[in-house]
């Protein structure tokens, strides 16, 4: 039992912004009350804000995990996380190791984490990681748009079926939410090619596109109730003129709910990288007109970091641009993926172009309950870079500082300089926690009323947004106090959120002989079974929505 | 001719190896060139505890006849008692290509293969809680990689590490002698089904359940894609992590040895 008293309180999806109120924590739970022996934390001249959600990360599984071994010099110069009676050791960096990135989320103030990309064949290895990952939360979701068993079944127009093989894959995987990569284009990338347009032909179909597979997997993810929308990563990212692209996409997505992952590197303009510049404004204003809609920022900091995607074609595009280390793995009948050490530099045109970008999104869409703080971690910069962010944010001359370090050709591509908004407090509780939260179909998480989860991050109220949200003073997970004074005291085991949505079982009758025939392991060696999956929480959808 | 091959066969089944051998000899006179003769011969030679003879007279059935799943799972046994594992497991290889539900040949197979446990799965697990695959060295509390110097065979080499836990693994029967003289000296625990090579050089062996056979969990397979493994029998061992996790629960019984706080009192 605990109660936090004398703290500012930034609470958006109750509405308190600010005011000075007491929280009080038991079981697990945000309660009305507390009797007053319970523990006290006297909060004052301290904010609480709800813990912190990322809606869009890569943590754990085969690769990131591919990443870590291809990395080695990058480990040497990471931070190191000693062995203590609390602590397992580990290092942070660019990919955290699988306890580092609990303690590391937790000592920010962030309790919830969604690993964005998981395909089914490795999901077991995911949820391995996971398991070993402490304190905070976690959820997945699945990779489908490059499943070629979905594939083949759009391509025989059997949208019925492909529903079903879509929730049995849901539930296979253990996985919360569906992710779309780069729709098609990584199943072309099989046969070297790619799919840059959404009316391209996938290579090795005849009939199905982009768009097609888009809108499928936008309605299958609708009418089987899951939690969260369809995660999309559009075709064409990182390359100049892609914006047309995401425009396209997400005027296919019109009628479905969509959540547009890392939308900065889908919001690009120009012809080729010498005339690329930012095309945040046409994105902003279609987003901001369309409410079906949500996204993560994806934004970059210059710095060293390792790119890791599903998008197996563009990571070997810049692996030709850097001429640096490459790793590609396939996945088998599923996807595919790439990773790239990179370096983003200031001095570099399209560096600066991403850098401002990500934070013209982030201050061009006007609802922050639509917009999520993410670095695509590790891809824009690690997760444990965002109070970089917040401060830029919430801070427009500093930010002005940071953009006269920038190469002065950058500056007429891009609108950041003229971007004068700041961030309040109460903004980013939201898009670091309300909005993620709501995005994600957590009901439990991202707020401060009564009966949400005990998961709170209290700061010390300071000037500089970098130093606050850094270091939080305490941060207290399903009501544990987990950081105390600044310092790690504890550490708990997380749940894992899975969806369960309704299908037929008999589709399994259809899968099998399909398995036998062109996977690797027996179909029964396929799905992760539930008891492999450590503090799995199951949300059961609700019936399947027929379109009328 | 084939009179005298199916007597010779019949012999060869009672055990008969001497009388046995003298037919197959004239046999083979008759015709040098006979692969089912030089394969039996070899077999033969295989049984009198011969394995190179057998390795070169199969081999030379196989350069005649390279269909027959049966030499080429004979020969895997043999290479694999020669102690030429590489060849072993690609006879087996073949054996079941030839007859994928041949028993014996993914027997073999197997027994080529022995001696490491689940290699990927130690590296993707290192990986991901240390984020190096091998040659970590833990002395200041945090991981540190540096193959050459943190590897095993340097650490027992120079003498460094004060004990050994080795799991799925037989140091005792492939590293070099100095480090395997390191082993012997020093307190080595060894985790294993079997009695091994390092189990008669260590100070403690405990017998445990075999992973995948009678102890659940996770595989990774050589290109890191996870296979449950699901216990055929009940054993009547500890798996490896019950045996480990009740020495760690064993070494936490005593008092800790982290280091305290600077009391103020110079050292002497």
């Amino acid at each position: 039992m605990l109660r936090i008293t004398n703290g500012k309180v930034y609470d958006p999806k109750n509405g308190v912004n600010g005011v000075v109120r007491d929280v009080c924590l038991d079981g697990g739970k945000v309660v009305a009350s507390v009797p007053a022996h319970a523990r006290v934390i006297d909060a004052s001249g301290m904010v609480v804000f709800p813990g912190g959600v990322d809606v869009h990360t890569h943590v754990a599984g085969a690769a990131l995990n591919f990443a870590r071994g291809l990395i080695p010099e990058q480990h040497r110069k990471a931070r190191p996380i000693y062995h203590s009676p609390q602590c397992r050791a580990g290092l942070a960096g660019s990919t955290p190791t699988t306890f580092a990135t609990g303690y590391v989320y937790a000592g920010m103030g962030w309790t919830t984490a969604n690993e964005a990309a998981v395909p089914i064949l490795s999901a077991k290895h995911t949820h391995e990681e996971l398991r070993d990952t402490p304190i905070i939360d976690k959820c997945t979701c699945v990779l489908m748009a490059n499943n070629e068993i979905i594939l083949d079944l759009l391509e025989n127009a059997e949208f019925e079926r492909a529903k079903q093989v879509t929730a049995w894959q849901v539930w296979a995987a253990k996985a919360y939410g569906v992710k779309a990569v780069n729709p098609g284009g990584v199943a072309g990338w099989k046969w070297g090619k790619d799919c840059k347009g959404l009316d391209e032909v996938v290579p090795g179909y005849n009939k199905v596109t982009p768009r097609t597979i888009i809108k499928a997997l936008a309605d299958i993810v609708d009418q089987l109730a899951l939690p969260h929308p369809i995660h999309i990563h559009c075709n064409n990212l990182g390359a100049p003129g892609n914006f047309t692209t995401t425009l396209e996409t997400m005027k296919t997505l019109e009628g479905n709910r969509a959540h547009m992952a890392h939308l900065q590197y889908h919001a690009y303009g120009g012809d080729d990288w010498f005339t690329m510049s930012s095309a945040s404004v046409p994105i902003a204003e279609y987003f901001n007109a369309h409410p079906n809609l949500t996204c993560d920022a994806g934004a970059v900091l210059f710095g060293d970091t390792v790119t890791i995607t599903a998008d197996g074609p563009w990571q070997h595009l810049l692996y030709e641009l850097t001429g640096k280390k490459w790793g590609n793995l396939d996945v088998e009948n599923e996807t595919g993926c790439g990773v790239v050490p990179y370096v983003y530099k200031e001095k570099n045109l399209v560096n600066a172009i991403q850098w401002a970008v990500g934070l013209e999104l982030l201050l061009l869409i006007t609802d922050p309950w639509r917009v999520s703080l993410t670095t695509d971690h590790p891809n824009g910069a690690c997760f444990w870079r965002y109070p970089e962010i917040v401060r830029l944010l919430m801070d427009k001359d500093f930010r002005k500082e940071e953009i006269k370090k920038l190469p002065e050709k950058v500056l007429p591509r891009i609108v950041l300089p003229e971007l004068d908004r700041e961030y309040t407090l109460y903004e980013i509780a939201i898009i670091t926690s309300a909005g993620p939260a709501r995005t994600l179909g957590l009901p439990q998480k991202g707020h401060l009323g009564i009966g949400a989860d005990a998961d709170v991050a209290i700061f010390n109220e300071r000037a500089n947004a970098m130093e606050m949200f850094a270091y939080p003073r305490f941060v207290i997970k399903a009501g544990t106090v987990i950081i105390e004074e600044g310092e790690l005291r504890n550490s708990i085991e997380g749940t894992q959120f899975a969806s369960k949505p309704v299908y037929d079982e008999t589709i399994e009758d259809y899968l099998r002989p399909l398995f036998q025939q062109h996977y690797t392991m027996s179909f029964e060696n396929y799905p992760v079974a539930e008891e492999c999956v450590h503090g799995l929480e199951v949300h059961q959808c609700g019936a399947c929505i027929t379109p009328t | 001719m084939s009179q005298a091959f199916n007597r010779a066969v019949q012999l060869h089944r009672a055990g008969n190896l001497d009388q046995d051998e003298l037919v197959y000899r004239q046999l083979l006179d008759d015709n040098p060139n006979h692969a089912d003769v030089l394969h039996l011969l070899g077999v033969i030679a295989h049984q009198r505890g011969n394995p190179a003879r057998a390795v070169a007279l199969i081999r030379r059935a196989v350069a005649i006849d390279d269909t027959n799943p049966i030499y080429h799972c004979n020969l895997a046994e043999s290479c694999r008692v020669s102690g030429d594992m590489p060849e072993a497991a690609a006879h087996s290889r073949k054996a079941i290509r030839l007859l994928p539900h041949h028993a014996d040949a993914h027997n073999h197979l197997g027994l080529a293969l022995q001696g490491h446990g689940n290699v990927t799965g130690a590296d993707v697990v290192m990986r991901y809680t240390l984020s190096y695959p091998f040659g970590i060295s833990m002395t200041r509390g945090y991981p540190r990689f540096n193959p050459g110097e943190y590897s095993t065979i340097d650490l027992l080499v120079r003498g460094d590490n004060d004990a050994t836990i080795v799991i799925g693994a037989d140091p005792g029967a492939t590293m070099p002698k100095p480090a395997i003289e390191h082993l012997r000296r020093t307190p080595t625990i060894v985790l294993d089904p079997k009695v091994t090579h390092t189990s008669r050089l260590s100070r403690v062996h405990f017998t445990t359940a075999p992973a995948g056979i009678s102890a659940p969990g996770t595989a990774y397979r050589m290109d890191e894609v996870p296979l449950p493994l699901r216990p055929a029998l009940k054993s009547p061992y500890l798996s490896d992590e019950e045996v480990l996790k009740k020495i760690v629960a064993a070494v936490q019984r005593r008092p800790g040895w982290y280091p305290k706080a600077h009391s103020g009192t110079p050292v002497t």
